[in-house]
């Protein structure tokens, strides 16, 4: 491949399957800070989400001669496999957890020394703290939702579920938002 | 948002699909328009709706990347690469599913095994001649009986 940077996805994901390292490097620079962005946060923990994003991303590589163009966005699929496999890891650590029937903690946000000053702004520090107590299909859809680059149909697809579905979760994730916010508001006044 | 409280609806509708009325389906945007001009508590949801997208934005746009996440990620995978080529059949013998059919491949030859040596008890407790003549010609008991 001459140019990976002006390649569609469709074209990357064809070399990468033929081998091409660089176009598959491309696809990771492209689509990699956005999946680590949501399961960071749906996670709660940067490293988890890393290992969550390189399991993804093997699995892009693993099976990118498999891959039928036109059939859907590459974002839509590569999000579907990480919200999966943010899901399946947060389900087997409460599983862990109840069966070591000690109280460990939830994993603390690792956050940069510059995303500290950002989210010590208060607001955005309690809303993170509200997201992170939604049901995992509730956070995952709204985290999905969050960037507005993705409809209610492509979220479906990802969580593999319908778009009435997909509508409830965030009817139920907003409204969580949103008294939570209201109860503060309350308690401030 | 024609039945009932039609405030209650455009709420109903903005947890639905966002506050980016203009991406939603024609009738609920021309309701929703005009309900966005005639009333001040609709503005004011709106409003909230609007801060609340925002906040979810910069949660997202905040998320803390650890430098160099991507070189690390593209590091491993190329590990995985390199051991995927040496460990791969050690792997898919390890699998479950693999493992329980070798299970029950050495379950089998083991209850194989007993059972022909319970026959060799029976021919051994017998008069008959034959059974120790067979005992004696059998060169295909397992290792364990060699010797006995």
């Amino acid at each position: 491949m001459h140019d990976p940077a002006a390649a569609t996805d469709d074209m990357l994901l064809a070399a990468a399957a033929r081998g091409d390292e660089a176009a598959f490097a491309r696809l990771l620079e492209r689509h990699g800070k956005r999946a680590l962005a949501v399961a960071t946060r749906f996670l709660g923990s940067a490293s988890d989400a890393e290992e969550v994003v390189q399991e993804a991303f093997w699995r892009v590589w693993s099976t990118a001669g498999r891959w039928r163009p036109g059939e859907a966005a590459f974002p839509t699929w590569l999000h579907r496999v990480v919200v999966n496999l943010c899901i399946d890891r947060e389900r087997r650590a409460k599983l862990r957890r109840f069966f070591s029937l000690e109280a460990v903690p939830e994993p603390a946000e690792e956050a940069a020394p510059a995303d500290r000053q950002v989210e010590a702004a208060g607001e955005l520090a309690q809303v993170m703290a509200d997201i992170r107590r939604l049901p995992g299909k509730q956070r995952a859809a709204l985290l999905l939702a969050a960037s507005g680059e993705h409809s209610n149909q492509a979220i479906a697809t990802m969580l593999g579920v319908s778009e009435k579905a997909v509508e409830s979760l965030l009817v139920r994730a907003r409204r969580s938002l949103r008294s939570e916010a209201r109860r503060r508001l309350g308690e401030e006044q | 948002m024609t039945n009932g409280n039609p405030i209650e609806a455009f709420q109903n509708a903005l947890d639905r699909r966002g506050p980016a009325v203009e991406l939603w389906p024609d009738g609920q945007r021309a309701a929703a328009a005009t309900l966005l001009v005639t009333s001040p508590e609709a503005r004011r949801r709106h409003g909230e709706a609007e801060r609340l997208q925002a906040l979810l934005g910069a949660v997202l746009e905040t998320a803390p990347i650890r430098p160099g996440a991507l070189g690390r990620i593209l590091a491993g995978i190329d590990a995985r690469r390199g051991a995927g080529r040496m460990i791969d059949p050690l792997r898919a013998l390890m699998r479950p599913r693999a493992a329980f059919v070798l299970t029950v491949i050495a379950a089998g030859m083991f209850a194989l095994g007993a059972l022909r040596g319970a026959d060799i008890a029976a021919s051994l407790g017998g008069d008959d001649g034959d059974s120790y003549a067979m005992l004696s010609s059998s060169d295909s008991l397992p290792a364990i009986f060699e010797g006995e």
